[in-house]
């Protein structure tokens, strides 16, 4: 029960758009609309709610899929509709209520004002997506570091031709290069940027796990995995150099440099 | 290709064919029963229904999983429906929107005016910070990157997208053919896939997702032949519900932050399109009262179920659980409201999940 509570706890973090769902479920079934809205909106959402709580289903849930995914259950609940249907019928309400009182004012001044209150509630309760540190300007249309394309379009043009080059790229840019280009595989990728996955990689390690790069080591490890290319970061410390084992520094690029072997073969 | 040219055959497999091919299974409902959104979101479901059953066969069954000739059969078996669809339409002299609906002056109210231009205004902010933001989530190493290996290698889930080693099917995700129907947008359009994914699936989702809560919105407050222009509990519903996508970002699992973060990517449709529509089949069920509508639900289930499972294999499994439980409320609801007492709803909602039910054996089979 611990585990789901940490699940909910982490869906909401410290906001209250959970708190708006649930006294919006509570004033539609207080105010009692209509049969329809009552139960699909309010019952049965609570079922599902009891359902999502109940340790046997995150058992079984936990057997099939893992534990990281159970919050989807939370989906089922339609709480975005029904906090919108609720903001709705509150308006209505002090529409109904200020009727008679209204006089010469314009006719939709208190659906206005009380939607109004509603967005401040769940402007303040919530949190403003854009604001999200993992979002940023675009610098291209395909939404990818301008300096991955550079570099992968830099790469490709001295790799004759070839569809299947093998590169190491620096951690910051494995997630990107092959969301532009499949023509470079790379020594590792995102599996080993998540740790609880468990993955090793000789490259990896030698390139990223030391705060100053061995070249004699690296370059040992990229022969062992046939890398034709490496791109590392020029600001990087990197004791000795990867010239002296076959690998030619082609160009400082935005910041990284590309080194070549032309011994390995081209696949 | 020039870029117009690009872009005109990307909107035409974005939103041209899929909007029409929600035609044939919206005939079935009386012409004033048939708005822009029924048809939109009916369209999509029969477009993602037919990219499955034509997707999952050629990946089991062809050397490397024959891309080219999946988007053949596809754009064949599209090209079949529209054609179907105008036929029909002229069989049955049925011109699909009521003639005095094409050239009636739409009804306006000022409350609701206002309101929908506040919408409009969010929704406009959105779409541009959409297509002018980058949004990085590490799972596009994986989905996006399978959409670029298909489009320039044309086979599917031969290769591991985080290295590019080869590899064997993984039946967890293949047969959630998405990444598959990104890549096939991008090849008829000589689009970069990245590019599809990240610059205009929002464009096309977001508004979407916004459809489905209009039909919503509409279904609670028995508006159905009422706009947003005319009617301000419509219009006022869709403000609220644009505030909580803009505000959702609560955490990184609110099906909000999905929806602008990860727009492209299947699970952001089982949490904004899937489930919606689900639910949306149960309100529109409880208040069914024709047998035309009783048949069209059953229909729209139908689609949702064989379309769900292009997007990730959890969808079918969700789906199937909503719509069980929540049809056992229908039918509660129903016999509250109009004393039917009679289990014939059940089946008019669960058998038609039998394609998510397919999809879900064949999983675990395969798994």
């Amino acid at each position: 029960m611990r585990e789901i509570l940490s699940i909910l706890q982490l869906y909401n973090a410290d906001r209250w758009l959970l708190l708006f769902y649930a006294a919006a479920l509570l004033f539609l079934l207080w105010k009692r609309k209509d049969t329809k809205s009552v139960v699909l909106l309010g019952i049965f959402p609570l079922v599902i709610f009891a359902f999502f709580l109940f340790p046997v289903s995150f058992t079984i849930y936990r057997k099939l899929d893992g534990p990281e995914t159970y919050y989807r259950l939370a989906w089922m609940m339609p709480m975005t509709a029904t906090i919108a249907y609720a903001s709705v019928l509150l308006a209505q309400q002090a529409e109904k209520t200020a009727k008679e009182g209204r006089g010469k004012r314009f006719e939709g001044t208190e659906t206005i004002l009380v939607l109004l209150v509603c967005v401040i509630l769940i402007a303040s309760g919530g949190r403003y997506t854009y604001n999200n540190i993992h979002i940023t300007p675009a610098e291209n249309r395909l939404h990818l570091p301008q300096t991955v394309i550079n570099l992968c379009d830099y790469i490709e043009s001295q790799a004759d031709g070839s569809r299947n080059i093998q590169a190491a790229f620096p951690s910051e840019h494995v997630h990107y290069v092959r969301q532009y280009t499949t023509h470079i595989r790379l020594s590792f990728g995102r599996e080993m940027m998540v740790e609880r996955w468990g993955f090793e990689n000789p490259v990896y390690a030698e390139m990223e796990e030391k705060e100053t790069i061995d070249a004699e080591k690296l370059a040992e490890a990229l022969l062992a995995d046939e890398c034709r290319f490496v791109v590392l970061n020029a600001a990087k410390p990197i004791d000795g150099a990867l010239e002296e084992y076959g690998y030619e520094k082609l160009v400082l690029l935005d910041g990284y440099y590309v080194y070549k072997n032309e011994d390995i073969p081209i696949a | 290709m020039p870029a117009l040219l690009k872009l005109t055959v990307l909107f035409i497999w974005l939103v041209g064919v899929p909007v029409l091919s929600g035609i044939l299974p919206c005939l079935i409902l009386p012409a004033e029963k048939r708005t822009f959104a029924r048809l939109c979101i009916t369209g999509f479901l029969v477009h993602f229904f037919l990219f499955e059953v034509t997707g999952i066969p050629v990946l089991l069954f062809t050397w490397l999983g024959d891309f080219a000739l999946l988007s053949l059969v596809f754009e064949a078996l599209c090209a079949l429906l529209l054609f179907g669809a105008v036929f029909v339409m002229v069989k049955k002299r049925d011109g699909f929107v009521p003639d005095a609906k094409i050239w009636k002056k739409p009804e306006t109210e000022p409350t609701a005016l206002i309101l929908t231009a506040a919408f409009a205004g969010l929704l406009f902010f959105v779409l541009y910070m959409s297509y002018t933001r980058a949004s990085f989530d590490g799972d596009d190493a994986y989905y996006v990157t399978q959409s670029v290996l298909t489009w320039q290698t044309e086979t599917m889930y031969r290769y591991l997208p985080y290295t590019g080693i080869t590899t064997e099917v993984d039946f967890r995700h293949a047969l959630a053919m998405f990444p598959m129907w990104i890549a096939h947008a991008a090849r008829a359009s000589q689009t970069h896939p990245t590019i599809v994914a990240h610059s205009f699936i929002p464009l096309v989702f977001i508004p979407l997702t916004l459809l489905v809560y209009l039909e919503i919105a509409r279904a609670l407050f028995s508006a159905q032949n009422r706009t947003m222009l005319s009617d301000r509990r419509l219009s006022a519903f869709m403000v609220i519900v644009m505030t909580l996508i803009l505000f959702g970002n609560t955490s990184i699992y609110t099906p909000e932050t999905f929806l602008l973060t990860r727009t492209w990517q299947g699970k952001s449709l089982l949490a904004n399109f899937v489930l919606p529509c689900g639910m949306l089949a149960l309100l529109w069920m409880a208040q069914a009262r024709e047998k035309e509508e009783r048949r069209f639900v059953s229909v729209f289930l139908f689609l949702l179920a064989g379309a769900s499972g292009l997007f990730t294999s959890m969808a079918p499994a969700l789906l199937i659980a909503l719509v069980c439980a929540g049809s056992l409320a229908v039918m509660g609801v129903r016999w509250k409201e109009t004393g039917e007492k009679n289990v014939r709803v059940l089946w008019e909602m669960i058998l038609p999940l039998l394609p998510a039910a397919i999809y879900l054996i064949l999983f675990f089979v395969l798994r």
